[in-house]
């Protein structure tokens, strides 16, 4: 043996991948393909500003919802619904649609195949971040727009009202999708995954003040719907969007950001440690 | 079992001993789907595993992949231990899965052209894509492609990364004759240039085309091991003369079927009906080996669990 290909030997011994370079290759990927799956795209990507332009129909335009007992200081159906359907954004890109794409490429192959390659595990998840960020990016800013020149919904003008929505957004998104990798250890096939991944949406949805009034839940499931994220998200974004007088009809007639956040940190950090552990590289069967 | 002994350092690609793997099963109970292997796989050679269902060739191979983890014994293959190896190692070896679906949305070579990337000195994408006869294919979807034509960007996948080391699990499942003779092509171009290949099949004459050698895997052991044409031992290929006279039909096991064809025909003075001289083909072979092991009853009662011979495991059931 050379001395040059002893050192190409040795070079190549010690070799390792880009985990970032690789996964900002695989975010592009990820998003590419997202594109392309246009049934996912309609339902994750449009299914809130569907939800907002029902209730904008079926309610009318009427600033008919006010915050006192009489309607005084009354909104659109609209702009009342604009923080709840933004919250269901953050389950939406968050849990439904990455949990149904990593349980579908556990069982399709793609798992097995990028993780017979060098591909680090967590360039993958780099990918999936980034096909992540762009839903609930795009998913925000749509809604936004809709809602701003569709339903004329007067939305914040100072910053610091935007940089919290921004945050409340991507910390909402990161305790769903951290929750959601840890999921997708629960499926047994793929179809059984993406019916499995509709529950948690359908069941908070309806349960976490996005459709209803938080308040006009029963106590007892006040406190069970309390554990999860997706209330506290909806809460904490009808304080920015929300005129004053609207938190009387929050639970102790405020908005309580500081423990939103706390459980969204929460979620985040137990979901990323369960993720970690539920989740296989290489997948064994 | 003749393994082979006495290799020379370096020589050898995988080296497999004692392996153990070991499955519970639904109704209590563990089955040793891989029993005490070894097994022996030289550099550049081309070896094929035979096995009926539920052997232990595909949970072997994926042991050799790094795909699970062994119960027990050694495994190397280039010297490394497979399981949780670094992304070097894997950047040496080449993997063909047996069933895949994924990808569908992504054109041809954008499929390769991503797990490239994944690789440090990989096969051009056009190159690839001509080698498996995807020329013309560049830009389809994935999911518009055939049965064949999926199986062979499986393959390019496989070997995108130049590996020296490419398993291929069940490779020509569904086939058609014309495809799957293009598909030998293919590995024996791929083997001619050096690449060790591991291959599991059900079709003996596949095994018989490509292998160097061949090894025949029952209740997760090795029970036979050799070149297509000698596996087996002479024993098991003793050729037998067929004819009908008179008295019927008749079948003998001969050494010298010359003589004994001499002999019933009055040396060659008398032609006989349906008169054949039958050497035993390596389904023959290979029919007897699976068979003389299952009339020899169960292997030694302390490697398996209770009732664990008799069936096999369910999730291995199509599988291998």
């Amino acid at each position: 043996m050379t001395a040059s290909s002893a050192t190409k030997t040795q070079a190549a011994r010690h070799w390792r991948p880009s985990a970032l370079g690789l996964g900002l290759h695989r975010a592009a990927l990820e998003i590419k393909l997202f594109n392309r799956d246009v049934l996912s795209l309609v339902l994750v990507l449009f299914f809130p500003i569907l939800m907002l332009s029902l209730f904008g129909t079926v309610f009318g335009d009427e600033a008919s919802i006010g915050a006192g007992p009489d309607g005084a200081g009354g909104i659109t159906p609209a702009h009342y619904y604009l923080p709840g359907m933004l919250a269901l954004s953050t389950i939406l890109s968050g849990f439904q649609n990455l949990s149904t794409y990593v349980a579908t490429e556990r069982f399709n192959g793609t798992v097995k195949r990028l993780a017979g390659t060098p591909l680090p595990a967590a360039s993958y998840f780099l990918g999936k971040t980034g096909q992540t960020l762009y839903l609930i990016c795009a998913q925000t800013v749509l809604l936004l727009l809709a809602a701003r020149f569709l339903f004329n919904v007067p939305l914040p003008s100072d910053a610091g009202a935007w940089l919290l929505v921004g945050t409340l957004m991507l910390l909402s998104t990161a305790a769903w999708a951290t929750t959601a990798i840890a999921f997708t250890a629960l499926p047994k096939s793929a179809q059984s995954a993406s019916t499995l991944a509709v529950l948690p949406v359908l069941l908070l949805s309806f349960t976490s003040g996005v459709y209803f009034p938080f308040s006009q839940l029963p106590a007892w499931l006040q406190s069970i719907t309390n554990i999860f994220p997706l209330r506290w998200t909806a809460s904490a974004l009808r304080s920015v969007f929300l005129p004053g007088g609207f938190e009387a009809a929050e639970p102790g007639g405020e908005y309580n950001v500081p423990v939103t956040f706390l459980v969204l940190g929460l979620w985040a950090v137990a979901g990323a440690v369960l993720a970690r552990l539920a989740f296989k590289w290489p997948p064994q069967k | 079992m003749n393994l082979p002994s006495g290799q020379r350092p370096g020589g050898d690609a995988i080296t497999v001993r004692n392996l153990v793997k070991n499955y519970r099963q639904p109704a209590g109970g563990t089955l040793a789907a891989v029993d005490r292997l070894q097994l022996t796989i030289r550099a550049g050679e081309t070896y094929a595993l035979l096995g009926p269902n539920g052997a232990g060739k595909s949970t072997t191979i994926e042991i050799l992949e790094g795909h699970r983890r062994p119960d027990g014994g050694e495994v190397r293959v280039l010297g490394t231990n497979p399981w949780k190896a670094p992304p070097a190692f894997r950047a040496r070896i080449g993997i063909v899965l047996q069933e895949a679906s994924d990808a569908g949305e992504l054109r041809v070579h954008e499929a390769l052209g991503s797990l490239a990337r994944c690789f440090p000195e990989p096969r051009p994408v056009a190159e690839v894509i001509a080698a498996v006869g995807l020329g013309g294919k560049e830009a389809a979807r994935i999911s518009t492609l055939s049965g064949g034509q999926r199986r062979r960007l499986d393959v390019a996948l496989g070997i995108i990364g130049r590996p020296e080391v490419l398993f291929l699990d069940e490779p020509t499942t569904g086939f058609d004759p014309a495809a799957r003779r293009q598909f030998w092509d293919l590995i024996r171009t791929l083997g001619s240039g050096g690449t060790t290949i591991v291959l599991t099949t059900h079709y003996l004459d596949e095994a018989e085309q490509l292998a160097d050698r061949i090894g025949v895997i029952n209740h997760g052991r090795l029970i036979a091991e050799g070149a297509p044409d000698q596996i087996g031992g002479s024993a098991l290929r003793i050729p037998r003369v067929r004819w009908r006279d008179s008295s019927g039909f008749h079948e003998q096991i001969t050494e010298h079927p010359a003589a004994l064809v001499s002999e019933i025909s009055g040396g060659g003075s008398r032609e006989l009906p349906e008169l054949s001289v039958i050497r035993p083909s390596l389904e023959d072979v290979y029919l007897q080996l699976i068979g003389s092991v299952e009339e020899a009853g169960p292997p030694p009662a302390e490697a398996a669990g209770p009732g664990a011979t008799a069936a096999e495991p369910s999730r291995e059931g199509v599988r291998s």
